[in-house]
């Protein structure tokens, strides 16, 4: 039986739909990243598991059991907020303890858990200032000290890194991950941040509108996005909109200006129209100064144009080249020392792999 | 800034201005002469007689009873008003209700005073301390109702959340962590209440009743009678209670708006 399970579940304010009959379930364990735009609902859907919010329709189960009517303070799950939510007038420790009061344990078990979760995060040194003395680093390892010392079965985590410095919260997703795999609490998390996703899930359910568009393995995500959405919110790509052609053997050529594209067919993303949708990475692109033969089973699709942009970045260099018809294309390449640079307005060939090319579903 | 003899020469003046009528009453009222504007050397005469006048002492025992049970009341019913309207978001009369909270700051005294005590009348209620503390109560929680909403405007919607996301059920969570948290608006919001029922002399002599004379009335009903210098040291006690108590209400909100930063 999964931990938690959402069936049905829909909530709308006025006669907008914020969250729009979503299914959902959560292994023991698991660390799921509602990965989405600010008004796409993801919030309100954590806040509906912690009991925050009330769902007009639909049902969550936990364990089985219906929790769907059950107040927030009944519910075994606990929740991150983005602004920390501290309580200003008490200390660190106690507001670490406030949920174990909460509890009626036994005050010397409200100082042991307490000292134990403290000792973990590394927060004891400043076990007795209050909140607005702490940094927004410290402040946020209090408010998952908060949270965990509850000892939750889920631990909802809504957008808890967007105050930090980028080192830093690379750095607090490396640790959260850690904490997930040790305690083994199932995670729910919430971002906006695509690289903040794959860092922390198992798997990702990308939102919009109150909809998952694509529920799966990060990886599977990022190589395979199910739409346009989901493909430019993962990372940045090149997009198709194709006239197809003919299709042989399971691979298909279509048109796009000047491009003739050949990619593998997938029935699940069929054409509308007789046009297909693709998507391209950048770094799936490789670069050449050379011109390329058309050699159809070593590289099926090949271009030929200027580079009208370098953009280093350190360890990879992103370079946009307009085709002959005016199209332009992003590739990216790592970058290795010796390599000679590549100048704007130089010639360059470019070729992928027909893989490379990932159809996708038409947006209704 | 530097101060230049301008700048001391304006000071003083402003000064002077504000605070010279009260240094006098101050002055004098530890006057030995019995005259009020000639000085006789330096005494505690009046304070004695004041002590010893069983009239100003129980017109000043009223006015502290009055004052710490309006101000209480002020305090509850400004703080339910203020929640109402940030917590409730819209409703139907909202507007209106808004206006008709804050209508006691901005109506003359005499008008309010004139309306409770028509309300009082045609409920066929004696007038006394009580009719007296409800009408100081009604000043006074317009005035706790701004403080307090301010307050709540700038408070985290999600802290109320966060303590029942850790096991609080809806009052504990808002007597343990909201109320905490909004308690300096509420004690400036009672010291506010408080002096402003201490200072009134209008509402006060529109629906006191006999036996429920307050200081201010029984001073200003002293005064008509020509002014005797135990006022002055009654003066100057009142000024030392409302120091006491604007400074207080000031370095509490002074606290929070740091706290807040």
């Amino acid at each position: 039986m999964p931990l938690l399970q959402l069936a049905g579940v829909c909530k709308s304010y006025g006669a907008e739909p914020v969250v729009n009959t979503l299914d959902l379930s959560v292994e023991n364990g698991e660390s799921i990243v509602l990965l989405g735009p600010s008004g796409c609902g993801k919030s309100t859907l954590l806040r509906m598991i912690a009991g925050l919010e009330t769902p007009d329709s639909g049902h969550i189960l936990l364990d089985g059991r219906d929790i769907t009517a059950l107040p927030p303070h009944q519910r075994p799950v606990n929740m991150m907020f983005q602004s920390y939510a501290l309580f200003p007038h008490l200390n660190v420790r106690d507001n670490i303890a406030f949920g174990l009061r909460r509890e009626g344990l036994p005050a010397s078990e409200v100082s042991a858990r307490t000292a134990e979760v403290m000792a973990m995060l590394e927060i004891a040194s400043f076990a007795t200032r209050k909140p607005h003395q702490l940094s927004g680093g410290q402040q946020q390892r209090v408010a998952l000290a908060r949270a965990l010392v509850k000892r939750p079965r889920i631990l909802l985590l809504d957008e808890p890194l967007g105050a930090l410095d980028k080192r830093l919260r690379q750095q607090t997703q490396a640790e959260l991950r850690k904490l997930n795999r040790q305690t083994g609490i199932a995670f729910v998390f919430v971002t906006h941040d695509n690289d903040e996703a794959m860092a922390l899930a198992d798997r990702i359910a990308v939102m919009d509108h109150g909809r998952f568009r694509q529920l799966d393995a990060p990886r599977r995500i990022y190589d395979r996005p199910i739409d346009r959405f989901v493909a430019s919110l993962m990372a940045d790509t090149n997009l198709f909109n194709a006239a197809v052609e003919s299709g042989s053997g399971g691979l298909v050529s279509a048109r796009s200006g000047i491009l003739r594209l050949h990619y593998s067919a997938d029935p699940e993303r069929s054409t509308r129209n007789g046009r297909q949708e693709l998507s391209l990475r950048p770094e799936q692109i490789e670069i050449s100064r050379e011109p390329l033969e058309a050699v159809a089973n070593v590289a099926p699709n090949i271009a030929t144009g200027t580079i009208t942009d370098i953009d280093y970045i350190g360890d990879k260099t992103g370079i946009s080249v307009r085709l002959d018809d005016g199209q332009v294309l992003k590739a990216s390449q790592l970058n290795a020392l010796h390599e000679p640079l590549l100048e704007l307005d130089q010639q360059v060939w470019l070729c992928w792999d027909a893989d490379a090319l990932v159809p996708l579903r038409g947006q209704e | 800034m530097k101060l230049s003899r301008v700048n001391i020469a304006t000071l003083a003046f402003g000064l002077a201005f504000l605070y010279l009528p009260i240094l006098l009453v101050v002055v004098f009222s530890f006057n030995a002469s019995k005259l009020v504007t000639v000085w006789g050397g330096f005494s505690l005469h009046w304070y004695r007689v004041l002590f010893s006048s069983s009239a100003y002492l129980e017109a000043a025992l009223h006015s502290l009873q009055i004052g710490a049970a309006a101000a209480t009341l002020a305090t509850l019913v400004g703080t339910l008003g203020a929640l109402a309207f940030t917590r409730l978001g819209r409703f139907p009369g909202r507007q209106v209700l808004a206006g008709l909270m804050l209508a006691p700051m901005v109506l003359p005294e005499v008008i309010l005073g004139v309306a409770t005590l028509l309300l009082f009348v045609s409920l066929d209620i004696e007038r006394g301390l009580l009719t007296v503390m409800f009408t100081h109560a009604t000043l006074g929680a317009a005035f706790v109702l701004v403080i307090v909403q301010a307050k709540l405007v700038g408070l985290d919607p999600d802290l109320e959340a966060a303590a029942r996301d850790l096991g609080a059920g809806p009052v504990r969570a808002f007597l343990l962590v909201t109320v905490p948290a909004l308690l300096p608006a509420l004690v400036a919001g009672w010291l506010l209440a408080f002096t402003l029922s201490l200072d009134d002399v209008v509402l006060a002599s529109f629906v006191n009743g006999p036996g429920a004379t307050t200081l201010p009335v029984r001073v200003y009903s002293a005064v008509r009678l020509g002014v005797s210098p135990e006022i002055n040291a009654i003066s100057t006690l009142l000024i030392a209670l409302v120091s006491v108590f604007v400074i207080a209400a000031s370095l509490l909100y002074k606290r929070t708006i740091v706290s807040r930063n």
